[in-house]
C-alpha cells in the first residue's frame, strides 16, 4: 500500500525519466517538485517586485505609463508570494521532504493523497501564471476588497480559482501530514521528541484546516456576487462590505503564523544543528511557543481594520490580544536564543541564514508592536511602514529560513555540496539589499507614504529615499541570481556529500545521502536516551 | 445628486399630468407614486437635527428637542387630522415596541411622534394619541408633539429629506410612512420603512442608533449587527448570509481537527477493553 | 469607563486635545521601548554568536541541565515581563485612541462623500466643494465619510488621521487645524487605476475668510 514497494522498484540515482517524477508518489520527490513550483513562483514573483520598485524609483511614469498594468504587478507579487511561494515552500516542500525522515516513517500515510496536493498546487501556479496571458489580469491585490472586486473590470475569478486550488491543496496536505505525524512515527519516538520542526509543522496545518474553509466562503461568496448576481457585499442591498474584510482576516492573519510557525520550526533546526546544543527548554517552545501561537491566532484579525470602522471596543480589545502575541512569539525568541547558550556554533551558510533570520525577525516583530497599537495605527496604517513590518517579518525573514533550508538539505537532496563561498557571498549579498530596502522602506512609511501607489506627486520629498529603496531591490535581484548559481554551482560541480555532513543527530541525517526509495533501509530503532537535540551527552 | 433630479422629474411630472400620460402612459391624477417623496437616504444619513427645536406636547407644555434626545430616538412624522397611515403606523409602532423585551422605551431609548401640519395643535395630539392608542405610552418616553414654530416644521424634515405634499383632491398629504432612527446627539442614523415595522428592525436600528452605547452588552450589539444588516432597497434588515457561511466554514475547519480525535479515541478505547 | 480615564489624563472635556502632538509623543515613546528591546536583543545575541563559537572540530555543545524549576522559570518570567510591557503600551495606547474617536464639542461638521477618484465635499450651509476642504483655522473639524463606489480611505497625514470611507456606512474622523496653511488629504486604500492620484487639499483660513468665502459661494450656487 505504502510508496515503498513501487518506488523500490526503481533504480535509485538520476536515471529516471521525466514520467517517473510527474506521476511520482514519493514525499522526497514530491516535495522537491514543491520546491522547484514554489521557486518558480518566487523568481516571477521577485520579478514583479523589482519591476514595482523600478517603476516607483522616480517620480512619474517609468517603465509603463499604465497604472493598470502596476496594480496587476502588485496583485500578483501579493498573492503568488504567499500563496504560491511561501506556504508551499514551508508546508509543501520543507514538511513534505522532512516530516517523514524526521519521525523515521518509510513515506506519507497517502502518497497518492500527497501527490494529487501537488498537482492541485501546480494547477494553481499554473492559474496564477494565467494572468500574464489573459486578456482583463485580475487587479484586485492579493486581499480582494469589494466593492472594487466586484467593480473592477479585471477577472477576479482567477484570483478566486487561485485560492481556491492553493487551499484545496493545503488542506489535502494537511489531513496527510497530521496523520502521517501521529501514526508514522517510528517506534519510541515519542511526542517529546518530536523535532521543533515537526510541531511547529503540526501547528500549521491546525491552522489551515480550521480557518482555509473560511477563506474558501469569503472568495466563493466573492465569486458569487461577481458572477451569479448575489448582493453578499452590495450595500444598497444589504451587503455589508466590511464582512468580507472580516472573513478574510480571519484567514489571512493566521495564515502568516501558518507561515511564521514552520520558518521558525526549521530555523531551531539549523541553529541546534549547527550550535551542536539541545533546545533550549523545549517544552516551552513547544507548548508555550508554538501551542501560543496556534492558540492565540484566531483573535486578533482586526488590526487588520483598525481603520475600517469597526466598533472603537473592539479595536481596543484586538490592541491588546495583538500585543500579548508578543509572549508566545517572545519565548520562540528566547528558546532560539537559549539554544545559542553553550553551543558550539559552526557558521555555514545555512547558519547564516538563521543568524540573518534571527536580526529580521527581531526588527519585524519590534515594529510590529507600534503596529499593533490602534492609535499609532491610525496613522501608519496602509502605508509603507506597514509593508516595511511585514516584509521584514513575514517575507524576509521567511525568505531567509527557506534558502538556509534549501543550504541545509541540499547535500541531503542532492547528494552534492554546495560552495561555501559562493553561499556565503550570496547570504551577505542578500542580508545588505534586504536591510537596505526594507529598513528605508519603514522612513518612507513615517513620512506618510500610503502602500499601493502608482505614483507619489503628493510626496515628492520621498523620491530620494525611493531611490535607495530601488538600489536596494537591484541588490535583491543580484543576490538571488548569485544564490540560485551557487545551486546549480553545487549540484553540476559539487563534492559528493556524506551521509551526515552537518554532524546532526535528528533522523534525516542517519539515512543515506540521498535517502533511498522508502527512506531507510532499516527502520530506525530508538533508545531512551536518543534525542533529536542530544548533543554533548555521550561525553 | 441624479437621484434628486429624479424625484424633482417625478414632482413636474406630477403637476403636469397630461405630459406624464403622453410620454409614460396613464397615470391616474391622484398618483401616489411613492418615488416623488423618497428619502435620498445617501445624502441625510448622518445630519444631526439641532437639538434647539421647541415643541409642544398634548399638555400645551413646552421643551426642546434636545430634551428627548441623549439617548437614541424613534421619530415618526405624521399628521394628526390623518385617519389612514398615520394612527395606524403609530399602532404599529406601539404593538411591535410592546414585543420588544431588551430594550425599554424611556430607559433606553424614546420615541417622538411629531406632526408636519401646521394647523395640528393640543387639542389634535390628544385626539391622535386616542386614536392610535398611545394613552398610556406617553408618560412612559412617548412624545406626541408638534412644531411650535410653524417655520421650523419646513427647516426640519429638509434636514431630515422628508417630503410631503397636499393633494387638495384626495384631502391627504402625501408622505413616506417611514421610522427615522436619531443617535443620542440627534443624527439620523436610520430610516426604516414598512408598516406595521417588525420588532427585530426596531431593535436593530435602535443598537445602531445608539451607536455602541446601547444599554444592551456591547458583545450582544455587535453580534446581532454582524448577522444582519440594512437592506436600502428594501428599507429594512435583511439576514447578513456570508457571516454564516463563514461560520460554516469554520465550523467545518474545526470538526475536520476534533472529529477524527473523538472517533480515533473512540476506537482506541474500545481496541483497548 | 474609559470615559472618565481619559479625561483623568487630558483635561476636562471642552479642552481640544493635541491628537498630532499626542501621536507624535506616543511613537516616540515607542521607539524608545522597541530599541531598548531590540539593542538588549541584539547584544545577546552577537555575545552568544560570539562567545560559542566552535573552536575545534568536532565539538559539542555543553550546556548545563535545566532543573524543572528553571525551566518553568524561564517560561513564566519572561511571559509576565512582555505582558506588564504590553499592558504599559496598551494603557497609553488607549487614551490616545480614545481621543482619536470623542470628538470636541462645537466641532465644524463637513460631510465627505469618496468616490473613483476624488473628494466630495458638502458644508452645513449646503456648499459643496471637490477636491479641496476649505476649513476655518481654530476650530475643529468633523468629517463624515462614506463612499459612492469601492472602499478609499481618508487619510491627512499632517494631523496623523485616517479613516476609511465605504458605501452604506457612516465613518467619522475628526482633526483640529490650528492655524492657516494647507494640508495633504490622500487616499489609503487600494480602489483601483488613479488610487495614487486620489488627492485633495485641506485649505486653513481664518475664520473671517471662511466666512467670507461660505456667503460666495452661497451666492454663486443661488444663481
Amino acid at each position: 500500500m505504502y510508496a515503498t514497494e513501487e518506488a523500490l522498484r526503481h533504480k535509485p540515482g538520476f536515471g529516471q525519466t521525466l514520467r517517473e517524477w510527474i506521476f511520482t508518489i514519493d514525499h522526497k520527490r514530491i516535495g522537491i517538485l514543491y520546491l522547484i513550483g514554489s521557486l518558480a513562483a518566487f523568481a516571477v514573483a521577485g520579478l514583479m517586485a523589482l519591476l514595482i520598485r523600478i517603476e516607483l524609483g522616480s517620480l512619474g511614469p517609468t517603465l509603463t505609463s499604465n497604472p493598470g498594468t502596476y496594480n496587476v504587478w502588485l496583485y500578483f507579487h501579493g498573492a503568488a508570494m504567499i500563496l504560491a511561494f511561501q506556504i508551499p515552500a514551508l508546508t509543501g516542500f520543507l514538511a513534505n521532504y522532512l516530516v517523514p525522515l524526521m519521525i523515521g516513517a518509510r513515506d506519507m500515510a497517502f502518497p497518492r493523497l500527497n501527490a494529487l496536493s501537488l498537482w492541485l498546487y501546480w494547477a494553481g501556479i499554473i492559474l496564477a501564471l494565467l494572468t500574464f496571458v489573459i486578456p482583463d489580469p485580475p487587479d484586485v491585490m492579493w486581499t480582494g476588497y469589494p466593492p472594487y472586486s466586484l467593480k473592477t473590470g479585471g477577472n477576479t475569478a482567477f484570483y478566486v480559482f487561485t485560492v481556491h486550488l492553493m487551499g484545496f491543496s493545503s488542506i489535502v496536505g494537511g489531513i496527510n501530514l497530521l496523520t502521517t505525524i501521529f501514526y508514522m512515527r517510528a517506534p519510541g519516538l515519542k511526542l517529546n521528541k518530536l523535532n521543533i520542526f515537526v510541531w511547529s509543522t503540526m501547528g500549521a496545518f491546525v491552522l489551515q484546516l480550521v480557518f482555509i474553509p473560511v477563506l474558501a466562503a469569503a472568495v466563493t461568496t466573492l465569486l458569487f456576487d461577481k458572477y451569479l448576481g448575489t448582493h453578499f457585499y452590495d450595500p444598497a442591498n444589504g451587503g455589508d462590505v466590511l464582512l468580507y474584510q472580516n472573513l478574510f482576516w480571519f484567514y489571512s492573519h493566521p495564515a502568516v503564523y501558518v507561515i511564521l510557525l514552520p520558518t521558525i520550526g526549521m530555523i531551531f533546526d539549523i541553529v541546534a544543528t549547527f550550535a551542536k546544543n539541545r533546545v533550549f527548554n523545549y517544552n516551552m517552545v513547544v507548548y508555550g511557543g508554538i501551542g501560543g501561537v496556534v492558540l492565540m491566532s484566531g483573535e486578533v484579525w482586526i488590526h487588520h481594520l483598525f481603520t475600517s470602522g469597526m466598533p472603537d471596543w473592539i479595536r481596543i480589545g484586538m490592541m491588546i490580544s495583538t500585543l500579548l502575541i508578543s509572549i508566545p512569539v517572545g519565548l520562540l525568541m528566547i528558546g532560539l536564543l537559549g539554544t545559542l547558550y553553550r553551543g558550539a556554533i559552526q557558521y555555514t551558510t545555512p547558519m547564516l541564514y538563521a543568524v540573518g533570520f534571527i536580526f529580521l525577525f527581531l526588527i519585524g516583530g519590534l515594529t510590529g508592536i507600534p503596529n499593533a497599537m490602534t492609535a499609532i495605527d491610525l496613522y501608519i496604517h496602509d502605508t509603507h511602514f506597514v509593508v516595511a513590518h511585514f516584509h521584514y517579518v513575514m517575507a524576509v525573514a521567511t525568505t531567509f529560513a527557506i534558502f538556509g533550508s534549501v543550504y541545509y538539505l541540499f547535500p541531503k537532496m542532492t547528494g552534492r555540496m554546495y560552495s561555501e563561498t559562493l553561499g556565503k557571498i550570496g547570504f551577505f549579498i542578500l542580508f545588505a539589499g534586504v536591510n537596505i530596502t526594507f529598513f528605508t522602506m519603514f522612513i518612507v512609511g513615517f513620512k506618510g507614504m500610503p502602500r499601493r501607489y502608482y505614483d507619489y506627486q503628493q510626496f515628492p520629498q520621498l523620491e530620494g529615499l525611493h531611490h535607495i529603496i530601488t538600489i536596494g531591490a537591484y541588490i535583491i535581484g543580484i543576490a538571488a541570481l548569485l544564490i540560485l548559481i551557487s545551486w546549480i554551482h553545487g549540484l553540476i560541480a559539487g563534492k559528493k556529500a556524506p551521509d551526515n555532513p552537518w554532524g546532526s543527530k535528528s533522523l534525516e541525517w542517519t539515512t543515506s545521502t540521498p535517502p533511498p526509495p522508502g527512506n531507510f533501509r532499516e527502520l530506525p530503532i530508538l533508545t531512551e536516551e536518543w534525542h533529536p537535540y542530544g548533543y554533548g551527552r555521550s561525553k | 445628486m441624479r437621484k434628486l433630479a429624479i424625484v424633482i422629474s417625478w414632482i413636474l411630472l406630477l403637476i403636469t399630468p397630461q405630459a406624464a400620460s403622453a410620454e409614460y402612459g396613464v397615470i391616474p391624477e391622484s398618483a401616489m407614486d411613492p418615488s416623488v417623496v423618497k428619502i435620498d437616504e445617501e445624502k441625510y444619513l448622518g445630519t444631526r437635527l439641532s437639538g434647539d427645536y421647541i415643541l409642544i406636547d398634548e399638555s400645551g407644555k413646552e421643551f426642546q428637542l434636545r430634551d428627548i434626545t441623549g439617548r437614541p430616538v424613534i421619530l415618526l412624522l405624521s399628521y394628526f387630522s390623518c385617519n389612514g397611515l398615520c394612527p395606524t403606523a403609530n399602532q404599529g409602532l406601539k404593538d411591535a415596541l410592546s414585543a420588544l423585551n431588551r430594550l425599554k422605551i424611556g430607559e433606553d431609548f424614546r420615541v417622538l411622534t411629531l406632526s408636519f401640519d401646521k394647523k395640528d395643535d393640543a387639542q389634535s395630539i390628544r385626539m391622535f394619541s386616542e386614536m392610535a392608542g398611545l394613552k398610556g405610552w406617553s408618560g412612559k418616553g412617548w412624545k406626541v408633539a408638534i412644531l411650535k414654530d410653524g417655520e421650523d416644521i419646513e427647516r426640519l424634515t429638509r434636514d431630515v429629506g422628508f417630503k410631503f405634499f397636499w393633494s387638495s383632491r384626495d384631502k391627504m398629504f402625501l408622505h413616506p410612512n417611514v421610522f427615522i432612527f436619531l443617535s443620542p446627539e440627534g443624527r439620523v442614523v436610520r430610516y426604516l420603512y414598512g408598516t406595521p415595522p417588525k420588532t427585530r428592525d426596531l431593535e436593530l436600528a435602535l443598537t445602531e442608533a445608539a451607536e455602541g452605547k446601547a444599554a444592551g452588552s456591547g458583545i450582544i450589539d455587535f453580534v446581532s449587527m454582524a448577522c444582519y444588516s440594512f437592506n436600502f432597497k428594501e428599507g429594512r434588515y435583511t439576514v447578513n448570509i456570508p457571516i454564516f457561511i463563514g461560520l460554516g466554514s469554520l465550523l467545518l475547519g474545526i470538526s475536520s481537527i476534533v472529529v477524527p480525535i473523538v472517533v480515533l479515541r473512540r476506537r482506541r478505547k474500545e481496541a483497548g477493553s | 469607563m474609559n470615559e472618565a480615564f481619559a479625561y483623568a489624563e487630558r483635561g476636562a472635556p471642552g479642552q481640544i486635545p493635541d491628537v498630532p502632538g499626542g501621536w507624535d509623543h506616543l511613537f516616540g515613546e515607542m521607539l524608545i521601548d522597541i530599541t531598548i528591546i531590540g539593542i538588549l536583543f541584539t547584544v545577546i545575541t552577537v555575545y552568544l554568536l560570539i562567545r560559542y563559537r566552535r573552536r575545534e572540530q568536532g565539538q559539542e555543545g555543553n550546556p548545563p541541565r535545566l532543573t524543572t524549576a528553571a525551566a518553568i522559570g524561564w517560561a513564566i518570567i519572561p511571559a509576565f515581563i512582555f505582558m506588564a510591557d504590553d499592558f504599559y503600551l496598551a494603557a497609553e495606547g488607549w487614551t490616545l485612541f480614545n481621543e482619536y474617536r470623542r470628538v470636541p464639542e462645537n466641532a465644524y461638521e463637513v460631510k465627505v462623500e469618496g468616490s473613483m477618484w476624488s473628494w466630495h465635499f458638502i458644508y452645513p450651509e449646503g456648499v459643496e466643494s471637490f477636491g479641496e476642504l476649505r476649513v476655518p483655522a481654530g476650530t475643529p473639524v468633523v468629517v463624515r465619510m462614506t463612499s459612492k463606489d469601492v472602499v478609499h480611505s481618508f487619510f491627512i497625514p499632517d494631523f496623523r488621521v485616517k479613516q476609511d470611507m465605504m458605501p452604506g456606512r457612516m465613518t467619522y474622523l475628526w482633526f483640529y487645524p490650528k492655524a492657516p496653511g494647507e494640508h495633504l488629504i490622500t487616499c489609503a486604500e487600494y480602489c483601483g487605476l488613479m488610487h495614487s492620484g486620489m488627492k485633495g487639499m485641506i485649505k486653513v483660513v481664518s475664520q473671517d475668510e471662511f466666512n467670507n468665502w461660505i456667503e460666495t459661494e452661497k451666492k454663486n450656487n443661488n444663481t
